[in-house]
């Protein structure tokens, strides 16, 4: 190093002396270091069960999906060594006939769980933004929803969706006379799980949309509002900013759930009518465990986890840059 | 020396399971009073991959109670033992019905003590209202279906989702008309499809049915929406206590081959991780297999006896809601044996529920099953 480099420039801080930089025993800066060594060590430890649970729950299960997905895995030779098949899983599920409409209708799915979710979510949050008892009594009934088992929402849709179920009759009441074939027309029963899982989601994003815009600083609403700005130019131009990283997390958790649905389409139509609702993730369950193709199977489940897995990065990089946000 | 034996099952856990596990056990502790049985509970849908696991294992069950049409594919998995040997010189085993013996080639895989089959039940008083006797045939109920259109229900309610449950009500169509799973590209697979798509088009058959299983279908008979419900024995008890009309029951209309149906109900494998497995198929033979055990069965569960001489007994034939599941055993098609072949059903189930709901026409679907089957049994 030149004497020229320590030379400070006007408007910079010197580099310290040589000499200075070695903290000696006794020296505030080496007590800080060890004690945050310590205490990274310390993190280490609490952290090691999280990642050895992880990685024999979650690592070593993905590992041997990927495994399988490129190996050829049949009902005989499950539990033996497994003869790589290179692409040849992912060219068969290629090649099914229903694979088109199945990524088709996941897509759909997703896009309709996503759309759904986000808006009633964010419309419920405003409207039980006041603290009423009748907003407490609605959210108390949301996170009831909530917390419902798929197979009893499922179940129940499914009674209320046939030809005549509860809401053909209402419909019939009111002056309509074919019954809509929600479950059993093949152009409505994606669309009408995909409205039942929107139904399942909604709680979670009210809430959290909630939670977030009562965070929204009171002096800012009122600032705009003693500007003359109207409620849909607050919520355009003041809320809708500020909730920008709450509903990129919340859109890309509905994203990973939607992507992921299986138990509602199992209950209310098993993927049906013919494959008219049947997406990834269903598909992948019957692959492999009604067919016991498992090779298939698992190509079809490693698509549907690399999509999720994309999408979690997301996730926590997002949440990442809202925390050094706050 | 006290041995045991462990089997698994997925039966309810409910007083009548109990009841019969009570019969069976003092049956072969007659015998055997030295053998602990020791029956254990597995999820229906975790059977199959728990025998596959444990096959492997050595950590598996003795013997096995569960759905046979994946006894091939639990075979060739070496989760299941061949029973030939155990069988074969049996006296009783020509008493069994030949459709209830599982094979492949020269093997045993499993042997069914009771099955259960679809029937049609019909509401009296409609068929009364509609001025028509129960149908025989297929052509007899085609005829009917205005008639019973007319009195205000739906005339027939049956299942036709996308699973292996839609095909167990779709394949009795087919077999009636001579198609089976190794001629799917007949004519007639077209024909089929087209004849029962059409009665969801004409409202004979609800749109709903496209995402039935047998359970809703009788679900939504048994409120008095339909005339007819194509329906397994096993829901007798439940009309018995729940139909607010009167009823009866007839065999599967006959199609142009005759009437058939095909047997649901468990078979009885040895695992392979039988310690003793002569004893295993001994149990088999004193409880599932044997007349007194088919008996008991039929009246806890009401599963039909596999036996020749149980189909024949006085609490089977005298009946009269009985005796046509009863008439149909005898009858009853099988799909071909193949480690393949619960992917076939899928296909089956799959095509039947897309050619119901108009997601493809009948000869669409009928092409799509042929082909995936085709390529699924290669």
């Amino acid at each position: 190093m030149s004497s020229a480099s320590v030379v400070p420039r006007p408007g910079t801080t010197a580099p310290p002396p040589p000499h200075r930089a070695i903290a000696r025993r006794g020296d505030p800066r080496r007590r800080r270091t060890s004690l945050a060594r310590r205490r990274q060590r310390g993190a280490m430890i609490f952290l090691a069960p999280a990642v050895l649970v992880l990685g024999v729950g979650a690592g070593y299960p993905l590992v041997t999906l990927l495994h399988m997905s490129f190996s050829d895995v049949q009902v005989e030779n499950l539990f033996q060594t497994w003869t790589g098949n290179g692409l040849a899983n992912y060219r068969s599920l290629r090649s099914l006939p229903e694979f088109h409409t199945v990524v088709v209708n996941t897509i759909g799915f997703v896009a309709v769980v996503l759309i759904g979710t986000v808006t009633v979510g964010l419309i419920a949050a405003l409207t039980l933004l006041k603290r009423l008892r009748v907003s407490r009594f609605v959210q108390a009934l949301m996170i009831m929803v909530w917390v419902l088992p798929p197979i009893v929402v499922g179940s129940l849709w499914k009674f209320m969706f046939y030809g005549d179920g509860l809401i053909n009759n209402v419909l019939a009441a009111l002056g309509m006379h074919d019954p809509i074939g929600f479950i059993s027309d093949p152009n409505w029963a994606l669309w009408s799980v995909a409205a039942v899982s929107t139904w399942v989601s909604i709680p979670f994003a009210a809430v959290v949309f909630r939670a977030a815009l009562l965070d929204i600083p009171a002096q800012l609403l009122e600032a705009a509002s003693i500007d003359g700005a109207s409620r849909a130019q607050t919520l355009r131009l003041i809320v809708l900013p500020l909730l920008r990283p709450t509903l990129l997390v919340v859109a890309v958790l509905t994203v990973v759930n939607a992507f992921r649905s299986f138990d509602l389409i199992f209950v209310m139509t098993g993927g049906g009518p013919g494959t008219a609702s049947a997406t990834l993730p269903f598909l992948g369950y019957q692959l492999a465990f009604q067919q016991f193709q498992y090779g298939i199977g698992a190509a079809a489940a490693t698509i549907s986890m690399v999509v999720v897995a994309v999408l979690a990065i997301g996730y926590v990089w997002l949440s990442r840059r809202e925390l050094k946000s706050a | 020396m006290t041995a045991s034996i462990d089997i698994w099952h997925y039966f309810q856990d409910s007083p009548q399971t109990k009841q019969l596990f009570a019969a069976w056990t003092a049956e072969f502790n007659a015998k055997y009073p030295n053998v602990k049985v020791n029956f254990v509970y597995v999820p229906y849908d975790q059977m199959n991959n728990k025998l596959l696991l444990s096959g492997q294992q050595g950590s598996g069950p003795d013997g096995a109670l569960y759905d046979p049409s994946n006894a091939a594919a639990l075979m060739s998995a070496k989760a299941i033992v061949d029973m030939a040997p155990y069988v074969n010189n049996w006296s009783d085993l020509s008493q069994i019905a030949k459709s209830a013996v599982w094979k492949s080639g020269d093997q045993v895989l499993s042997i069914q003590g009771y099955v259960n089959l679809l029937g049609f039940y019909y509401n009296k008083d409609v068929l009364t209202k509609a001025g028509v006797k129960p149908a025989t045939t297929v052509a007899e109920l085609q005829a009917q279906l205005p008639k019973l259109k007319a009195v205000g229900v739906n005339a027939l309610d049956i299942p036709g989702k996308p699973t292996a449950d839609g095909e167990f009500g779709a394949f009795p169509w087919f077999l009636g008309e001579g198609v089976n799973y190794t001629n799917l590209s007949s004519p007639v697979t077209t024909t089929v499809l087209a004849r029962t798509a059409q009665w969801v088009k004409d409202g004979y058959v609800p749109k709903d049915a496209a995402v039935w299983g047998p359970t809703e279908a009788f679900a939504d008979w048994i409120k008095g929406n339909a005339a007819y419900c194509q329906c397994g024995n096993w829901e007798l008890g439940t009309a018995k206590t729940d139909a607010k009309f009167a009823y009866g029951v007839v065999a599967q209309p006959a199609g142009a081959a005759g009437s058939h149906v095909v047997g649901g109900g468990e078979g009885a494998s040895i695992g392979s991780a039988a310690k003793n497995p002569a004893l295993v198929a001994e149990f088999f033979k004193l409880t599932v297999l044997s007349k007194a055990g088919q008996l008991a069965f039929l009246t806890i569960n009401g599963g039909l006896p596999t036996r020749l001489d149980a189909g024949k007994d006085p609490s089977v034939t005298s009946n009269a809601l009985l005796a046509p599941f009863a008439g149909e055993v005898a009858n009853t098609g099988s799909r071909p044996s193949s480690p393949k072949i619960s992917r076939a059903m899928i296909a089956m189930g799959t095509a039947w529920s897309a050619a119901l709901s108009g997601q493809q026409s009948p000869s669409g679907a009928a092409q799509t099953l042929a082909s995936s089957v085709a390529q699924i049994m290669n």
